[in-house]
């Protein structure tokens, strides 16, 4: 081939490319920007507002009043239809209050929330897990919504699409996707009031308990510097799981080490995995009970994966399909066979 | 179109004034009849839109599938004979997702394609439980006491996360129960393959290797 005939034919070659690579219809660092307005916009407005939550059969109306001040965030997220359900935020302690359960508060002394403030620049791991889309606009509660869109690449983490008001970047609408781009579960403002001003009173529980349960995240450990791709290997003391090291799918790192103590006063150890926009944990801690068995568990699209190894029970929870917690049980059962 | 479906079609829109949603909201919240509606309403926009993959639209994705297919053009292939092959295809891929389902459902077999490529180059003895098939013993809801220990942790991993603020505390407040699918392994070792990683379940396993 003479070379202005395979010049031609690699511009015509890289023509044809191009176009279609992945990298080509990629809006990530606008996403990002927007990412960032919104994680900033559900935290620091003050807002009141009704949301459909629809998923599979289900259809659940709640109600949400948001209060940011100089005192802080309150917050009050309630259940309109079916047994009262409610989840109170207050600086860093949040509490649940649901019928028939025991009211259990989770103080977390770690100082600050993590993902809100970490922007995916910091975890280029979520470039390489998912693909980032601006949308068109679209009407959501009578407001104007920008949307975007983050498409996973594997099945071992959700998709998101967002409707964003612009001028704030407040959520309006949200939408948890698979791999395939099909929707799992939506949640939608039907109606919302942005930088309202919310009483005392508005933020007080319906359900008043006597007791409550209580459990703490009160240590925050150093994590490495550089934990190896793909794999979150406990950094310094690997016999917190049995002299074995943790392994997760790819592009999830481990971004927190922490350690904290149950409701029974029972002191566990907790490792944060995120791939930027995505997070599970792992809470290693005493098995307080000789049932040997190990669960599968899922609360909407929340999984967790329970196993006891040995005088440990370990348990891997967080918004991640099924698939990834099991995968991390699955590599924690070979360790431990290995082991023996 | 009575007035309370016209209310839930705007309600939909987003045309109904701030009071009137709310009003709408409130009955939603007590009325079952117009929660189904709802959500018939959801389901046939979402088809509309081509938005999602469920059971209603599977007629709609038969039709797709007919439509990519080559035509038939070769002898012996008359042209009166090309709609009964749709027929036979659209029986065939109907017939193909019923028996999927069911595979699914009832075997649960080991299912490799999640695992990463390289993660293990080759069985060994080590993986032999992970082939050996999982039987579901039983289906039930989470208890009471299982979704307790399951919030307990969710509200663990939120503080800790930080995640999307209110958003995140969305699965601890819907009324969803899921479905547990207890999976006892004929020979021990752990649980079985999870056909679909969005289904609501809580899946047990017991094993002579604990």
């Amino acid at each position: 081939m003479t070379s202005p005939n395979y010049l031609a034919c690699s511009l015509l070659a890289l023509a044809i490319v191009v176009p279609f690579s992945p990298l080509a219809a990629d809006d990530s660092a606008e996403v990002e920007h927007w990412l960032d307005r919104m994680a900033r916009a559900v935290e620091t407005l003050s807002y009141r507002g009704t949301l459909v939550h629809w998923r599979g059969d289900q259809l659940d109306t709640l109600r949400i009043i948001h209060r940011s001040d100089a005192s802080g965030v309150r917050e009050r997220l309630y259940s309109l239809n079916g047994k009262p359900r409610e989840i109170l935020r207050d600086g860093d302690q949040v509490r649940s209050l649901l019928a028939d359960d025991q009211p259990v508060v989770v103080h977390s002394e770690l100082g600050s929330r993590l993902l809100p403030h970490l922007p995916l620049s910091r975890l280029e791991s979520a470039r390489d897990a998912y693909r980032f889309h601006l949308r068109d606009r679209a009407r959501v509660a009578g407001l104007q919504a920008q949307i975007v869109e983050i498409l996973p690449l594997d099945a071992f983490r959700y998709g998101h699409r967002f409707w964003l008001e612009p001028q704030t970047g407040m959520l309006l609408q949200s939408a948890l996707l698979d791999q395939s781009g099909q929707r799992v579960q939506q949640l939608t403002f039907v109606d919302i009031e942005l930088g309202v001003r919310i009483s005392d009173a508005e933020l007080e529980p319906e359900i008043k308990p006597d007791v409550v349960l209580e459990t703490r995240l009160n240590q925050s450990l150093p994590i490495p510097a550089k934990p190896a791709p793909g794999n979150g290997n406990l950094p310094d003391n690997a016999s917190e799981t049995g002299g074995a090291p943790i392994r997760v799918p790819d592009h999830f790192q481990l971004a927190r080490r922490g350690r904290g103590e149950s409701e029974d006063g029972v002191v566990f150890d907790h490792l944060l995995f995120s791939d930027g926009v995505a997070s599970f944990s792992v809470y290693i801690e005493e098995a307080t009970h000789r049932e040997k068995e190990s669960r599968l568990e899922s609360l909407g699209s929340v999984h967790l994966y329970t196993r006891r190894f040995d005088e440990r029970q370990i348990t891997v929870v967080g918004e991640v399909p099924m698939a990834t917690v099991r995968y991390v049980g699955r590599w924690l059962h070979r360790a431990s066979v290995k082991n023996k | 179109m009575t007035d309370s479906t016209e209310n839930l079609s705007c309600l939909m829109d987003g045309e109904l004034e701030a009071d009137g949603q709310r009003f709408m909201v409130r009955r939603l919240a007590n009325d079952t009849s117009m929660t189904m509606a709802w959500r018939r309403y959801h389901l046939v926009r979402a088809c509309l839109h081509q938005e999602m993959s469920h059971p209603v639209c599977i007629a709609e994705r038969v039709r797709v599938a007919i439509d990519d297919e080559q035509p038939m053009t070769g002898p012996g292939v008359s042209r009166w004979f090309r709609p009964l092959a749709g027929g036979a295809i659209a029986a065939s891929a109907a017939l193909f997702a019923i028996v999927a389902i069911n595979s699914s459902v009832l075997q649960r077999t080991q299912n490799s394609t999640l695992d990463q490529p390289g993660f293990v180059a080759q069985p060994s003895t080590l993986d032999q439980p992970f082939a050996r098939q999982a039987i579901p013993v039983s289906f039930s809801e989470m208890s009471a006491a299982e979704r307790q220990r399951a919030n307990t942790y969710v509200l663990r991993h939120n503080q800790a996360a930080g995640g999307s603020g209110f958003v995140s505390y969305i699965p601890v407040v819907s009324g969803a129960q899921g479905e547990s699918v207890e999976v006892e392994s004929s020979l021990g070792g752990p649980v079985g393959e999870i056909q679909n990683p969005n289904e609501n379940s809580a899946i047990e396993e017991r094993s002579q290797d604990d």
